[in-house]
């Protein structure tokens, strides 16, 4: 028997690990993912009721589902749901009772983990979000003052930076790249807090954050006045000339370097966590 | 077969087992006894690979536990004292669970919920604790396992369950198969647990069989007191005494007379079993 992975049994596994994920987590999700229509539901009662009443923040009008109030409802309502999801879902391996029955199951903790990657980091994000994509079209079909789509707006949308002579330079592309970036990032990070904590998971998760940040400033802080600010300046100048032509690529390939060393340094924390649970 | 060798657990500093060496052989039903922190659950859970030895092995058919390998896991189910409600209907979640079990009968989950005159169409965390025990007691006897460890699997049940539970163990489990079950209820499982074993602070104090503890110690149900009692406990009309058997004589083994005759005389039971 291949006691460290066999297809057969991660098949299995999956199916069995997914019907549980959907079981108890389908009323949050579902619930996320209609908030476009329940938003909308609300501000059209509210709407009804105040006898055209609208609620207005400068240049926006919550009276009608404009792109601009439907893209920040979706990035906020997104990060919210992605910051609680691996906790909902996982955090239940930290729990002795569970947690211990998890551990019991046969099958090998390289499929378990594996399953726990393949739903968290692609399989709950994808259904969520094409959940909240139809939620959302759905508001666009019986109101016609929606605009174009979130997906098309956020695909549009590209991180453009300019330099000083006016040369511009694109990060990464397309929105829908930096958007699949934060949806790998923050999943990353709060599903180690899932599995690292016992209890109070993401408040935990974001006051370490919150540590490691003000710890990564006072280093950073320490490095740079040690350094001559200036010919350093210079020399990075001096690299970004050199390197004109390319410096998409560039830019691209050091966002992705960054990606995959925060997505891969936290699934191998991950990894060894569920490794080595102990109940 | 399971083997343990110089085990030793600690809680940061604090040890818990400390060197124990015994060996759990198949076609037997250990009791597994000792006062409360003794390490009884700790020992299972290593035993079931929850947790990994500070130091020393544990080895069941040529694997160590912590391993948690899918060959190992299905050999294997443990119950613990806990169990978990979850939001699914006995049946489904057995069925589903089951699977993984590659001697799982669902003939005889069913079988065991309708003895225990539990419902397998309810939701189990609609169910009492009891309820939900015998649910997991069904499930894991149901998953034809060699290796099965219970810890305190009679708490919560009431008393017609508890008979259920003993016959149920006696007939649903293979001949071949390891039970350890941890338990302060020796009353209720006195019956059916061959060999036991007694654990003290860091120390197996006994692991011996019904047969060698009746040749070794003889329970006398008299009316005299004897002399030569290790433990003496009153009981109407007479007194229950356990005294060194050096007549060869043929008695009731009482466990709980044998616990508290070995928790009163370690070294000297140590010494005679180990002889």
């Amino acid at each position: 028997m291949n006691n460290t992975f066999n297809f057969k049994r991660f098949g299995k596994y999956l199916a069995y690990d997914l019907k549980s994920v959907w079981e108890e987590q389908r009323v949050f999700l579902l619930t996320y993912a209609l908030i476009p229509v329940i938003t909308y539901i609300v501000i059209v009662f509210f709407a009804l009721v105040g006898h055209g009443f609208s609620m207005d923040f400068s240049d926006y009008t919550l009276a009608r589902p404009s792109i601009a109030v439907r893209v920040s409802v979706f990035s906020l309502v997104s990060v919210i749901f992605l910051i609680f999801f691996p906790s909902r879902t996982y955090g239940f391996i930290t729990d002795k009772a569970k947690g211990s029955a998890w551990i019991q199951l046969p099958a090998s903790r390289l499929e378990k983990f594996s399953s726990m990657m393949l739903i968290c980091l692609v399989i709950i994000p994808v259904a969520f979000f094409c959940a909240y994509l139809i939620s959302d079209a759905l508001v666009c079909l019986v109101d016609k003052n929606c605009g174009s789509s979130i997906f098309s707006s956020w695909n549009s949308l590209d991180m453009t930076s300019y330099d000083e002579d006016g040369k511009s330079f694109k990060i990464a592309g397309k929105g829908i790249w930096f958007l699949a970036n934060g949806v790998l990032q923050i999943v990353s990070v709060f599903l180690l807090g899932a599995l690292t904590f016992k209890k109070n998971k993401v408040a935990k998760t974001i006051l370490t954050l919150f540590v490691i940040s003000l710890v990564l400033s006072a280093i950073i802080g320490l490095a740079v006045s040690t350094i001559d600010i200036e010919s350093f300046s210079d020399k990075i100048q001096a690299w970004a000339l050199n390197y004109a032509d390319n410096i998409d690529f560039w830019a691209n390939f050091w966002s992705n370097v960054e990606l995959a060393v925060i997505v891969v340094g936290l699934g191998i924390w991950s990894w060894f966590r569920v490794k080595n649970i102990q109940h | 077969m399971i083997e343990i060798k110089d085990l030793a657990f600690s809680y940061g500093n604090v040890p818990v087992l400390k060197s124990i060496t015994t060996s759990l052989e198949e076609g037997r039903i250990y009791g597994l006894l000792g006062e409360n922190g003794v390490g009884k659950t700790t020992l299972l859970t290593l035993l079931c690979g929850l947790k990994k030895a500070g130091s020393g092995s544990i080895c069941t058919d040529g694997e160590s536990p912590f391993d948690r390998t899918p060959s190992l896991l299905e050999k294997q189910y443990y119950l613990p004292d806990e169990v978990a409600p979850v939001a699914m209907k006995a049946e489904v979640f057995a069925k589903e669970r089951g699977a993984f079990w590659p001697l799982y009968d669902h003939e005889i989950f069913l079988r065991i919920m309708k003895e225990f005159e539990n419902d397998p169409s309810k939701k189990m965390n609609q169910m009492s604790a009891g309820q939900l025990k015998k649910t997991y007691i069904s499930f894991g006897l149901a998953t034809g396992c060699r290796y099965l460890f219970m810890d305190e699997p009679t708490n919560g049940l009431d008393i017609p369950s508890k008979a259920q539970f003993r016959a149920a163990v006696m007939k649903y489990t293979p001949e071949d198969s390891t039970i350890v079950i941890s338990t302060h209820q020796v009353r209720d499982l006195e019956n059916i647990i061959d060999p036991v074993i007694i654990l003290d602070k860091q120390d197996v104090l006994l692991n011996a069989s019904i047969e060698e503890i009746s040749e070794k110690l003889y329970f006398d149900y008299g009316t005299t007191q004897r002399e030569d009692a290790l433990y003496r406990e009153a009981l109407p009309g007479g007194f229950l005494q356990v005294c060194p058997n050096t007549g060869g004589e043929e008695s009731k083994v009482n466990i709980e007379a044998l616990f508290n005759t070995v928790h009163a005389h370690k070294e000297l039971i140590k010494g005679m079993f180990n002889k």
